[in-house]
């Protein structure tokens, strides 16, 4: 829509400044109605829609992006995942909205002028949106703090908020820079997910590890940015503290059992032979905005009661 | 009948009665030499001297917890619910009169499923452990109640399969709303164990609770030896040589419904051992159904176990399900079996 109208505008500019074309008198009226017609009512209105007015999330970490830059009256939906406390870190917030399940169909009633995408999530409804000329807008997941930034600042950019995330995210940096313990004992931790799943070295897990003062193990493994480790592997090299994630005692499944797994125990249990394990709640850190920095809290901490405890 | 034929019968039977013996000595032994090699086989390798004194001791070293707490309970349960999967197929066999039984086949190990994941999804096993082994053998049991009812002992083999194949859909169906209905968003991805199954990753824990209830099973069938060799020779000969039938039919139920439910319930539904087993070793003792279960039991046992071996060795990334490994054999076999027997289905 807007680059049909940029482009009627200026061939109609061209047309209308020209004087090697000859033109009818009557032709030239008519444009300059139209040039008029743009500067006072289209271009008015194209810039009332760089701020959307109704937003639409399809991803979870869309939908934490807009629950932390956006004026709460232009988000029109999130996804059904943003009420759940274990995955949606302002689950809380969430709960003010209606809740869509990522079908097209759903999301073409809302009449959204911007929609937020993930490049995983809901891609037939994403391909939909694209081709009837909806403002489709995707977010990859940041590999490192830099992309992170990068990405929130666009977001925020689109929703007109940047004062707003360049704060937050120096709150961030600041609350990182606090946490941050000066020791140089090389320690080592392990991030253990539902399915054997682990963080590689490419992810902002292993920036958040590295900022708390640890090494991610997987960093030396073949793990990329996000795999599967096996639980032998896990054990056979002894990290010095084990991460798991949230495993909610009512919701059962085999992928979260694994974390249960009397081997596990065995090291980092009740015997204590100077490792620890900590429980990081996957809302946490599953998605890549400020909030990251409380995870950094949270591992510095620990990292401080296993040092001196040696 | 002449004496000749006499004496010949006899010696053939006690040629037959050393071969088995030979048999079974032979799969004894093998299984005996793969459980150590299944301890050493895992995506960490263990030094085979070094480390064998661990296998029962309290030691916290890396290997000792390795061996002790994933290699050990995953090489005990291979061996059970291998056993368990190739006697309940004999059984099945033998009761039904049909090549082609299997607990996969005809929808036990599906029904099975649906009781393990009933229990497991709806917290009833995070509660009370037995719950999960309980629901695999209640929906083990409901399913081969339902085929005996339906095809029972007389039926064609077309039947039995069929009604099978009704079976294994309607649970599956179930099976997949069950974990879709679960809040969990991990559970719907699952299917794929409860369908295939796995050993990867069990633990002691599983071994606690399977087990007991896989070898009360295997017990309860192996006394039905002698029930189903009469039963070989036609119901009513059967009947005239002192044998209850109706106590035989329900002995095998329980049995196939307790090791059968009880291995699903840990391992999922793996396919085919019960069927590829007992067609191996039927003629080696000399085709009769009593003498076929034990051997069928070692039997299975070695199979799964030896398709565990495989399945690590062949995974690079995360684990091959096992099922998948038992069905490449499985169902051409299967289909082998089918072409062999299409005379008797037209």
């Amino acid at each position: 829509m807007e680059a049909t109208d940029q482009l009627a505008w200026s061939v109609a500019f061209q047309l209308a400044s020209s004087d090697r074309i000859n033109l009818s008198p009557h032709i030239i009226v008519l444009m300059r109605w139209f040039i008029l017609y743009f500067v006072f009512i289209l271009l008015p209105e194209l810039a009332l829609a760089a701020k959307p007015q109704r937003v639409v999330s399809l991803n979870l970490c869309a939908d934490q992006l807009l629950l932390q830059l956006s004026e709460p009256e232009s988000i029109v939906s999130l996804t059904n995942l943003s009420v759940d406390p274990e995955l949606s870190y302002l689950a809380k917030e969430a709960a003010e909205y209606p809740v869509n399940s990522g079908s097209a169909e759903e999301i073409l009633k809302m009449n959204p002028d911007l929609v937020l995408a993930g490049s995983f999530t809901a891609r037939p409804a994403v391909s939909y949106l694209k081709k009837k000329e909806f403002r489709v807008v995707e977010l990859s997941i940041p590999e490192s703090m830099k992309a992170m930034r990068e990405q929130y600042l666009k977001v925020a950019d689109l929703l007109g908020e940047r004062e707003k995330a360049e704060r937050q995210l120096r709150e961030m940096d600041r609350r990182i820079a606090q946490a941050k313990s000066s020791g140089d004992e090389n320690l080592v931790a392990a991030v253990y997910y539902a399915n054997g799943f682990t963080a590689g070295k490419k992810s902002i897990t292993t920036e958040v590890l590295n900022h708390a003062g640890f090494e991610n193990l997987s960093e030396k493994s073949g793990v990329d940015s996000f795999g599967f480790y096996p639980l032998e592997k896990l054990i056979e090299a002894e990290p010095d503290l084990l991460i798991l994630g949230s495993y909610n005692k009512d919701r059962h499944s085999l992928a979260q059992k694994l974390l249960d797994h009397p081997a596990l125990k065995r090291f980092w249990g009740e015997s204590d032979r100077g490792q620890a394990r900590v429980i990081i709640p996957d809302a946490l850190w599953i998605c890549a905005t400020p909030v990251i920095a409380e995870a950094v809290e949270i591992l510095a901490q620990k990292r401080k009661e296993i040092v001196s405890r040696r | 009948m002449s004496v000749d034929d006499n004496l010949s019968l006899a010696e053939r039977g006690r040629a037959s009665h050393r071969c088995e013996l030979a048999l079974l000595a032979l799969m004894s032994v093998v299984l005996f030499a793969l459980f150590f090699v299944s301890l050493f086989v895992g995506p960490v390798s263990i030094d085979l001297f070094s480390s064998e004194w661990t296998l029962f001791g309290g030691s916290s070293s890396v290997a000792a917890v390795i061996l002790q707490e994933i290699r050990l309970p995953r090489t005990i349960l291979a061996i059970f619910i291998g056993a368990t999967l190739g006697i309940s197929g004999a059984a099945l066999q033998g009761l039904l009169r049909n090549p082609l039984a299997e607990a996969g086949v005809i929808g036990i190990s599906g029904s099975a499923s649906l009781g393990a994941v009933i229990a497991f999804y709806s917290g009833a096993a995070a509660i009370f452990p037995l719950a999960l082994p309980i629901g695999g053998i209640t929906g083990a049991m409901l399913a081969v109640i339902f085929l005996y009812l339906l095809a029972g002992r007389e039926s064609s083999i077309l039947t039995l399969i069929l009604a099978g194949i009704a079976v294994t859909s309607l649970s599956g169906a179930l099976t997949a709303l069950a974990l879709n209905l679960s809040p969990n968003p991990y559970a719907a991805t699952e299917i794929f164990f409860w369908l295939m199954g796995s050993l990867a990753d069990r633990s002691f824990e599983h071994v606690q609770i399977a087990v007991p209830l896989m070898v009360i099973g295997v017990f309860s069938l192996i006394s039905c030896r002698r029930g189903l060799d009469a039963l070989a020779l036609g119901e009513d000969t059967a009947r005239s040589l002192g044998v209850n039938l109706n106590r035989l039919t329900l002995r095998i139920i329980v049995g196939v419904a307790l090791s059968v439910g009880a291995a699903v319930s840990v391992a999922g539904g793996i396919g085919f051992v019960g069927l590829v087993v007992p067609h191996l070793l039927r003629p080696f003792v000399g085709h009769q159904p009593g003498k076929l279960l034990l051997a069928s039991a070692l039997g299975g046992a070695l199979l799964l176990l030896v398709a565990d071996i495989a399945v690590r060795l062949l995974s690079t990334g995360q684990e091959l399900k096992l099922g998948v490994l038992t069905s490449l054999i499985g169902a051409p076999f299967f289909l082998y079996l089918v072409l062999k027997t299409r005379r008797q289905l037209l």
